[in-house]
């Protein structure tokens, strides 16, 4: 690791610079439209000798907890003489929704910024629980054009204000062991058909290898695996009364239940769970988040030479697959609104988002996919490269302020069929029932 | 007996100070907000849409037609009748072994109460772990025994077992630490009675010890019924309430609903629904243990 | 004959003694289980089939969690609202319960009844005017309105149970001293308090316990930093030293599961007489 190497690359902030910052941030959060508290600038609080007293940020990180992130607190500390108290979240993903939505339904005022992801960022901002962050942008200069366009204004952003800038990208790719490919002399599926076909060939459940992994559980997980089957179909999550995402459920179900190529526990399965059936040699394919990628590089088990990935096979009626990201948002309720906007800014910067590579995550912007070094500890940095060179191939999920809501409705409603409890017409009707006003309401 | 010239004002007065504490505590922490919640059920009230619109009996239509709301009902059936039954048989049982005299007597006493003790929620993620199909303590008992590793949490019907064994597993102590005490209130004396009468153990636990505990048995099965239908920690950390909603129960989903998706009115609505469940086993528990109590 | 019967008896007394064994084995193999997991080192901890013989006892996984989370903030919160709960919830309890039990004024009836009416409103149809009464009142994340709501669970079941000790008790000694003259609270703490003694340490540990292992309330309650309580730590401990959320440690889970047991099974062990005293007088007196 050569964390310390990074530092050099800081451009430390003057105090001067930083009283001009924090007071600028003030006046744009109060010329901004959104009602969001704004903290006096330092009133009264005789000028320079009180900008000397070290203040303190605090903010919560999801979801991982190691020395990594404690690098780039420190590097604040270090440049600002700030203090960053720093707070672990609840792994759990839903957990963490429900402690921050918590929090920031009863006006919180003990987190400064947070680690956000799409749908925090769609449910938080249109409730007003976020600081507007585009005077952020103009005040530390942050380039937007470089992060891809989608994750800026489709899930970063709601009604046209942004609400967080994204840190970390998440795209979903396909993974694969290239020795059980090369063994059983198949290449990457280019179709669903293919992907059938590969995935047969592969699988010997004697030895308890299958073709493709699953996770459909719900709570989040399964709600993905049905946004990027039913939109390769053409339909999407909150628009699942269609042929081609009907096609598309089937098509998965059919996957466990009727080719057997993946584990019949498929619909319990989550990410740790395959990711530690991955580990035991249990899988030869799995269409997931590329963090992954990063979870095995960073793995003493990772074996470099047996997993690469692929673009995702061609469906009825697309190639895509999904992206997203988490980032960092400011609480609107925050009295240090000065502090949290210069957290928000320090981690947009290439040097600081670049650490992110020690956890084996790619940084959101655009221009660090092609360094070699991002490339070497983040090994779907190529990948993301091809995708965006083909164009047009990754989508953001349907993010709008009640897709927690649309989740559920469509996670409770699909598994009941992916578990044998109703047909596919009554889970997709069901939910679709569900969805529709929920979709009405935001949209409308 | 106590005074009958002590119904003086300034006793009254004395009682009505000192149980004051008590009564406003509840008034306002359990009283007040139940009948809030009441009142929140007619309105559409969303902290993240910031609303809060009268719209009438919408939440209680709504209910109607929630998929879920039948998913629901139709497990806290399930549950409540599964989970009751279970307990009282196995805690009879084990009032039964821990009344006689034997080696480590007292230490069994003091096993039997672990699970009791035991946070819900330690429990409930615990056997998350447990009933893995791959890597869980109970399948590789199954494994071991026939070579089947079942889908615990795949199944419907296995995942509502699953979750009824893990609450029986914990909350079975209970019952059987006031079954025991039941027993030995019975006198010994009706027991050696009925040995002249040449009746078996079988039969003098049938016909002597069972009738004497009936009315404690029923009105435990009102109390644990009722618990029943209002546990939350099992559901939440074990099943999420799937597969699919075959394992949710009201409180879980008065709990997504609520503060997952911050749907305050509709939350409420499913609140007074599970009220009144709650009322119903009472009430009905109430009429049976009276009649039990009457043939007695 | 002779034989048949010894051999029948034996038959019996093994058929018993398995009944135990298995009883025994249904309860603490679970729990041992848990034990196993959190001291398993990490990569032991997926074998198929499983290992029921520590091959060590790794004590690394308790090092990373007290290091990476404030467990031992957690475990004081939980041990003040447990503890603190407990002996308001006692102190007005018992006020109430000595009215109750002794001044047989009109209406202790009713306030019975309706204590144990309350005490079915179930928290879910509570909590949420609760959370915007706790919004507005600035009650939320606060260690004094996580006490209001840990001791309000705790109110009707201990009247009820003081009050059936106390009726248990012979009024004469309290008229003796009514006699000489004592006040009211001198005969209540000189006089009453000794004579029940074992019936409000019962109710100790009984509610000691419950406050411990409260999870409900401090999941919608306790979301600040300074006032989350051990239950919460289960899930936070799932990715200390993870390296992506796709590692989920249940050995880090088990040894808070374990944390948050030992205090809750110590108690047990030692008192276990009085707690099952505690149980049972609520139910029959």
């Amino acid at each position: 690791m050569t964390r310390k190497a990074h530092a050099s690359m800081t451009r430390p902030v003057s105090r001067r610079a930083f009283l001009k910052t924090a007071g600028a941030g003030a006046a744009f959060a109060a010329l901004s439209a959104c009602a969001a508290p704004v903290a006096a600038p330092a009133e009264g609080t005789g000028g320079e000798e009180a900008m000397a007293e070290p203040q303190e940020l605090n903010i919560v990180y999801w979801a991982d907890s190691n020395d990594f992130f404690q690098g780039v607190i420190d590097q604040y500390q270090e440049e600002t003489s700030n203090i960053v108290n720093y707070e672990v979240a609840p792994a759990v993903y839903i957990e963490w929704q429900q402690m921050m939505t918590t929090r920031l339904a009863s006006g919180d005022t003990g987190t400064d910024a947070f680690h956000s992801d799409d749908f925090q960022a769609a449910i938080y901002g249109a409730a007003g629980w976020l600081s507007p962050l585009e005077p952020v942008v103009e005040l530390y200069d942050i380039d937007l054009d470089d992060w891809p366009q989608t994750l800026i204004h489709d899930v970063s952003s709601w009604d046209g204000v942004l609400y967080r800038i994204p840190w970390g990208n998440d795209t979903e790719i396909f993974f694969y062991r290239t020795d059980y490919f090369e063994e059983a002399g198949v290449s990457p599926p280019t179709d669903w058909n293919e992907l059938v076909e590969v995935g047969t060939a592969l699988t010997d459940e004697d030895a308890g290898v299958y073709g493709i992994a699953l996770s459909a559980t719900i709570g989040g997980q399964l709600g993905n695996e049905i946004q990027h089957w039913t939109n390769q179909g053409g339909g999407a999550i909150n628009n699942l009364d269609n042929d081609g995402a009907r096609e598309a459920l089937a098509f998965y179900k059919a996957l466990y239940a009727e080719h057997n190529i993946a584990p019949d526990s498929a619909p319990q399965e989550d990410y740790s769970s395959v990711f530690q059936g991955w580990l035991s040699d249990k899988y030869a394919m799995w269409w997931c988040w590329d963090g992954f990628f990063g979870a095995m590089r960073t793995n003493e088990e990772f074996w470099a030479d047996q997993v690469s990935a692929f673009l995702p096979p061609m469906g009825p009626d697309n190639a895509e697959t999904i992206t997203g990201c988490w980032g960092w948002s400011a609480v609107a309720s925050s009295p240090n609104q000065d502090l949290a906007a210069e957290w928000v800014g320090f981690t947009a910067r290439s040097d600081v988002m670049k650490q992110q590579i020690y956890r084996g995550r790619v940084p959101a912007r655009v221009s660090l996919w092609a360094d070699p070094e991002v490339q070497d500890l983040a090994p779907s940095s190529p990948f993301l490269l091809d995708l965006a060179e083909a164009g047009g191939l990754v989508k953001a999920r349907p993010v709008t302020p009640s897709i927690q809501e649309i989740y559920d409705a469509a996670e409770q409603n699909v598994h009941a069929y992916l578990t044998d409890q109703v047909s596919l017409d009554e889970a997709v009707t069901a939910a679709m029932d569900k969805i529709n006003p929920i979709l009405e309401r935001d949209l409308g | 007996m106590f005074g009958q010239q002590n119904l003086s004002t300034r006793r009254i007065l004395l009682a009505w100070l000192l149980v004051t504490p008590v009564v406003l505590w509840r008034l306002l922490t359990s009283v007040y907000p139940f009948l809030r919640t009441f009142y929140i059920s007619f309105f559409d009230n969303s902290p993240v849409r910031r609303t809060f619109d009268f719209v009438g009996l919408d939440n209680y239509m709504a209910l109607t037609r929630d998929a879920n709301v039948d998913a629901t009902l139709t497990f806290t059936l399930f549950f409540t009748v599964s989970s009751v039954a279970l307990q009282v048989v196995l805690g009879l049982a084990i009032a039964e072994l821990l009344n006689q005299r034997f080696k480590m007597r007292n230490f069994t006493r003091a096993v039997n109460l672990l699970p009791w003790a035991m946070a819900p929620i330690v429990i409930a993620t615990a056997a998350r772990w447990i009933f893995h199909q791959d890597y869980g303590l109970i399948n590789d008992i199954i494994w071991r025994l026939s070579g089947e590793r079942p889908l615990w949490l795949v199944n419907f019907t296995t995942a509502r077992f699953a979750v009824t064994i893990t609450d029986v597993w914990k909350n079975t102590a209970f019952l059987a630490v006031i079954f025991l005490s039941g027993l030995q209130g019975i006198p010994l004396e009706l027991y050696e009675a009925a040995k002249i009468d040449g009746a078996d153990g079988a039969r003098s636990y049938w016909y002597i010890t069972l009738p004497l505990l009936m009315p404690l048995i029923i009105s435990m099965i009102i109390f644990t019924a009722i618990f029943r239908v209002l546990t939350f920690e099992i559901v939440y950390a074990l099943t999420n309430g799937g597969p699919g909603t075959a394992t949710s129960l009201l409180s879980y989903l008065v709990y997504l609903e609520g503060f997952r998706v911050l749907n305050f009115g509709y939350a409420s609505a499913i609140a007074m629904l599970l009220f009144f469940i709650v009322l119903i086993v009472g009430v009905l528990g109430y009429g049976f243990l009276r009649r039990a109590w009457e043939r007695l | 004959m002779n034989m048949q019967l010894i051999s029948k008896r034996r038959f019996q007394t093994s058929l018993f003694y398995l009944a135990v064994i298995l009883f025994l084995i249904v309860v603490l193999l679970p729990i041992y289980y848990i034990f196993l997991t959190a001291f398993a080192p990490s990569g032991k901890l997926f074998t198929v089939p499983l290992t029921y013989v520590p091959r060590s006892l790794a004590t690394a996984r308790f090092q990373d969690i007290f290091g990476a989370l404030p467990i031992a903030r957690y475990m004081l919160n939980s041990t003040l609202l447990a503890t603190f709960s407990t002996i308001l919830a006692l102190t007005v309890s018992l006020l109430a319960a000595y009215a109750i039990a002794r001044l047989n004024f009109p209406g202790a009836n009713m306030v019975m009844i309706g204590l144990l009416a309350s005490s079915m409103l179930p928290g879910t149809a509570t909590v949420i005017p609760l959370f915007q009464m706790y919004q507005t009142l600035k009650l939320m994340d606060t260690l004094h309105g996580l006490l209001i709501l840990y001791g309000s669970a705790l109110l009707p079941i201990t009247t009820w149970v003081l009050v059936s000790f106390l009726r248990q008790v012979p009024v004469e000694i309290e008229d003796a001293a009514k006699v000489d003259g004592a006040s009211f609270f001198q005969l209540l703490w000189r006089i009453v308090l000794p004579v029940i003694r074992p019936g409000v340490a019962t109710m100790f540990l009984i509610n000691f316990i419950i406050g411990w292992n409260e999870f409900f309330t401090p999941l919608i309650f306790a979301r600040g930093a300074g006032v989350k309580v051990i239950t919460m730590a289960l899930s936070e401990a799932q990715v200390i030293g993870a390296r992506s959320e796709f590692d989920v440690s249940w050995g880090n889970m088990s040894a808070v599961a374990i944390l948050t047991t030992i205090p809750v099974f110590i108690i047990t062990l030692i008192f276990q007489r009085q707690i099952v005293e505690g149980i049972t007088s609520g139910v029959f007196k």
